[in-house]
């Protein structure tokens, strides 16, 4: 209980400075300044970069397209997986044990590496990212589902075949969703937290959303040659996708204890 | 027990293959072809066709396939676009590097997920530390939690050197300054992950009836839980570690790369920046290759060490 | 004759709930004395309480003194945590109510034997094996080499009791606390299996405590019954006596609900009629009173009877016990 509230307050956090970050700098994240590399000072809590921007406004801006990227990945894995865990776990026997076979395979592949291949044919749109990291988390989905509808099946037969034998198969799908509907919005935020984590790796990378447009993995990557210079244009976004990811990792983790 | 793990890495062929003829598809065919790889998004459809046919690729992606293992099993994975040098040649050297930082981190995260959660002494304030630590681990991606520490450690205390390489040939105590944050980096999730599992694991078999019947042998808390509920809770995280050998891939390119550390990682990366199309193709062949093998390696473990399937 | 185990008071309560409510009993040297009632009871919980093994769960009152090998008496509720460790497993043992989950299954059989001894008395590895085998053989393990390498799956539920048996004699301990040694075993093991406790018994004048719901057993093997319900002890004496001259109505009730195999003339199997009470919400009064056929409302229903001897060694707690025998 308590971790999902932490979680929430600091989703809310990020979302509303996201939405508002216009009315709460005073400088566009593209607005380019004379003021090369200055250190954090009043007019600019973070300083600015290297191409005299000022960081505070781009980490704000940034969380837009981190948040955009991660619920819309989310939404494809629970398109993808939902049914096909639900499928799997509701059919049971052959069905069941080929897809558990291909989830088990999907979840062992290296996400991010896919990631980085698929992207560096497609190019780095935001539509792109989405999909592609929708693509590779939906397994993970699937199998979670998966189990719990074979569970609730299990359950849910012995009890509808007692009480009225051939309403059964009526019976079973419609109660299945209701009852899995925790655990997928549970894995829905957990994976939010994953798609934010790969996807700022991506950028970080050098395959995120082409610049200007500010991106945390990116901005990281740049402040990274200038840490000794101005530390906060490097640490600030790296604290972004932490507190980004760790909310929505607090809020996915404490909604299914 | 090697009986077993080689009929299980027997039958992780298949698998590998099955893998790897996806991924060369997919790269070779499906989402794109190899020439819009290397000419990049802005190519015309005719310059991408024309590419493809210089180099082969309008053949059937089944003989593309066969020829490339076929090379490859001959020891050839042809020749990088950009520098003309041998595949072969230019991943080679930087395999043990990767191989090194992945091991000991794996090592590391292992090692530091069992023992910080099976002391008895100090529970109370051992246990909420090493949960912290997991929710780190496992929400901070490895370039944040490697800026920090480069932060923390080389910038603001310098106590580290900066990011780089330094070999062996250079003398254990440079290698190991170098060598030390990469790993840390590295080990991060895997500690999270195994922590969890392990967690829970040993939670499960410290209430299960037999442990109580060792305690009332007179065993000490300690003997107790390391000699008896350590050892059952082992099985899932051999898994875990199987299951999760991507991630661990995906972090090594994340980690070489902020660290500036010559391995397999960040030459993927370069090579996809650079679109080396051969390149590409090799180390994303032999990290699916790897994964599944590996997978199998822990199945096989993880048989090995139940008693109840050795017997049989 | 010497206690070997006494208790006074001992009252045990998981969070505001009481389940045992002051039990006094002692238990003497060489002495077999069987501990029976219901299912929930409270049994099980006595037979923890006196390993120390209750978990912080429980809240523990009372004393509960115990004589151990070396001549010295301590209080095992005032003792700690160190020195209860070297008295389990050596001067108290005790065999679990489930032998097919009471072995660590990583483990082959022989290093499971051999714990306990190591842990209290410190000796070679081959000395430990000729232990461990010699064990085998006092619980009749047929092949006793064979099961020193054999992991637990490999036995059957007999044998496991077997070695679970060896294990808790394996330091010889004072006292040996068998919890429903054979309820889970087939009626020939069950049978071989006491015959080896009695054996045992014999052998090494060790006392026991003695869990079970098998009356006929109890006759079989017991000198002495303590009777539980909902946490007291309502009926103790000699096995003879509480048998052949049941005072309390509980007793009685047990007795008459046993099947009976061999009797000369048919005998009606009556149950007791009603439940166990839950022990959050025990009946005011006599707790037996709902279900007692003998209650006298505005009497068993308001005082609390307490233990009274109605024989030499013979206690019970009924508040009619005497009009009943009339
Ligand atoms: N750890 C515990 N926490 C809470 N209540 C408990 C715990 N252990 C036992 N109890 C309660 O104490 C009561 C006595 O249980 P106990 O296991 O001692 O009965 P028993 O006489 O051994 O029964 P059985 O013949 O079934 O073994 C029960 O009501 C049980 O619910
Ligand atoms: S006290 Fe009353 S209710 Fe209790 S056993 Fe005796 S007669 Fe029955
Ligand atoms: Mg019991």
């Amino acid at each position: 209980m308590t971790r999902r509230a932490c979680g929430l307050v600091l989703i809310l956090a990020v979302t509303f400075a996201a939405l508002f970050a216009p009315l709460l700098t005073a400088y566009a994240p593209t607005q380019t300044g004379v003021f090369f590399l200055a250190p954090p000072d009043a007019a600019h809590w973070f300083g600015t970069d290297d191409l005299g921007r000022d960081v505070l406004s781009r980490v704000l801006h940034g969380g837009r397209a981190s948040l955009v990227i991660g619920v819309g990945a989310a939404f494809v894995a629970c398109v993808i997986g939902v049914p096909a865990g639900l499928l799997a776990g509701y059919c049971g026997g052959r069905v069941d044990l080929w897809a558990t076979q291909v989830m088990n395979l999907c979840i062992a592949l290296p996400g991010l590496v896919l990631a980085l291949l698929i992207t560096a044919v497609t190019g780095p749109s935001v539509l792109n990212i989405v999909l592609i990291l929708g693509f590779v988390s939906w397994p993970r989905v699937a199998r979670l589902v998966r189990g719990q509808a074979f569970l609730i099946r299990e359950a849910l037969f012995v009890e509808a075949a007692r009480a009225a034998g051939a309403d059964a198969v009526w019976i079973v799908p419609m109660h299945i969703l209701p009852n899995v509907a925790g655990v997928i919005a549970a894995q829905f935020a957990l994976t939010v937290a994953y798609a934010i984590f790969t996807s700022s790796s991506l950028s970080f990378l050098g395959l995120g959303i082409p610049p200007p447009s500010p991106d945390w993995g990116g901005m990281v990557r740049t402040g990274l040659d200038y840490l000794s210079i101005n530390p906060a244009m490097g640490l600030a976004p790296s604290a972004a996708v932490g507190i980004t990811v760790l909310g929505f990792y607090l809020l996915g983790s404490g909604t299914r204890g | 027990m090697l009986a077993i793990l080689a009929r299980r890495l027997v039958w992780a062929i298949p698998g590998g293959i099955v893998i790897t003829a996806l991924l060369f598809a997919s790269l070779a065919g499906l989402i794109g072809s190899p020439a819009a790889l290397m000419l990049g998004r802005d190519a015309t459809a005719q310059s991408i066709a024309e590419l493809n046919a210089r180099l082969g690729f309008d053949r059937p992606i089944a003989t593309q396939y066969l020829d490339w293992m076929g090379h490859a099993l001959r020891g050839d994975l042809g020749r990088s676009y950009v520098t003309h040098q041998s595949v072969v040649e230019a991943v080679l050297p930087r395999l043990p590097v990767t191989l090194e930082i992945g091991l000991l981190a794996l090592v590391l995260a292992t090692i530091a997920a069992i023992v910080l959660n099976s002391l008895t002494g100090a529970r109370a304030l051992i246990r909420p530390l090493a949960t912290l630590l997991a929710v780190i681990g496992i929400t901070l991606p490895n370039f944040v939690l490697g800026l920090g520490l480069i932060y923390l450690l080389c910038v603001t205390l310098e106590w580290l050197p900066s990011v780089g390489w330094s070999a062996w040939s250079n003398g254990v105590p440079d290698h190991a300054t170098h060598i030390l944050l990469p790993v840390l980096t590295l080990s991060a999730y895997y500690y999270g992950s195994l922590t969890l599992v392990f967690r829970a694991e040993y939670d499960a078999v410290a209430r299960r009836l037999f442990i109580r019947a060792v305690k009332a042998k007179g065993l000490s808390d300690q003997q107790v839980s390391w000699r008896h509920t350590m050892p059952n809770a082992l099985l899932p995280v051999i898994t875990t570690i199987g299951l999760s050998m991507g991630q661990l891939v995906g972090g090594a390119v994340v980690t070489e790369s902020l660290f500036s550390i010559p391995g397999i990682g960040s030459l993927l990366v370069d090579s996809i920046l650079s679109r080396d199309y051969p390149v590409v193709l090799a180390i994303g062949m032999i990290v699916v290759f790897s994964v599944v093998i590996a997978n199998a390696a822990a199945d096989a473990l993880y048989a090995a060490a139940n008693p109840q399937v050795r017997i049989r | 004759m010497v206690d070997v185990i006494a208790t006074q008071h001992l009252t045990i309560g998981f969070g505001a709930t009481r389940v045992v409510h002051r039990l006094s009993f002692s238990i003497a040297a060489g002495e077999v004395v069987a501990l029976v009632g219901e299912s929930g009871s409270g049994k099980s919980t006595v037979a923890l309480s006196l390993m120390g093994l209750l978990g912080r769960s429980a809240s523990v009152e009372g004393s509960i003194h115990l004589s151990r090998k070396n001549g010295e008496t301590c209080d095992l509720l005032t003792l700690p945590e160190r020195r209860l460790r070297a008295i389990r497993g050596n001067d108290l043992a005790m065999i679990f109510q489930e032998p097919m989950a009471s072995l660590d299954p990583i483990y082959r059989i022989g290093a499971q034997i051999t714990e306990a001894l190591a842990v209290h008395r410190p000796m070679p590895q081959a000395a430990l094996r000729t232990e461990a085998l010699r064990l085998l053989r006092s619980v009749a393990i047929a092949n006793p080499e064979a099961c020193l390498s054999a992991y637990p799956h490999q036995l059957s539920g007999g044998q496991r009791q077997r070695v679970m048996i060896a294990i808790a004699l394996s330091c010889q301990p004072r006292l040996l606390i068998a919890d429903e040694p054979t309820t889970a075993l087939d009626a020939t093991i069950q049978a071989q299996i006491i015959d080896q406790l009695r054996q045992l018994r014999a052998e090494t004048g060790m006392a026991v405590l003695f869990i079970t719901h098998d009356l006929g057993l109890v006759r079989e093997i017991a000198d002495r019954v303590l009777v539980m319900y909902a946490g007291r002890i309502v009926e103790s004496g000699p096995t003879e006596a509480v048998f052949g001259a049941p005072r309390m109505p509980y007793t009685a009730g047990l007795m008459r609900s046993r099947p009976r195999l061999f009797a000369e003339t048919p005998v009606r199997i009556e149950p007791i009629p009603g439940n166990v009470p839950n022990p959050a919400h025990l009946p005011p009064g006599c707790a037996f009173h709902p279900r007692c056929a003998h209650s006298q409302p505005g009497r068993c229903d308001s005082g609390t009877p307490e233990p009274e001897a109605c024989a030499p060694g013979h206690q019970v707690c009924c508040l009619r016990w005497r009009e009943i025998v009339a």
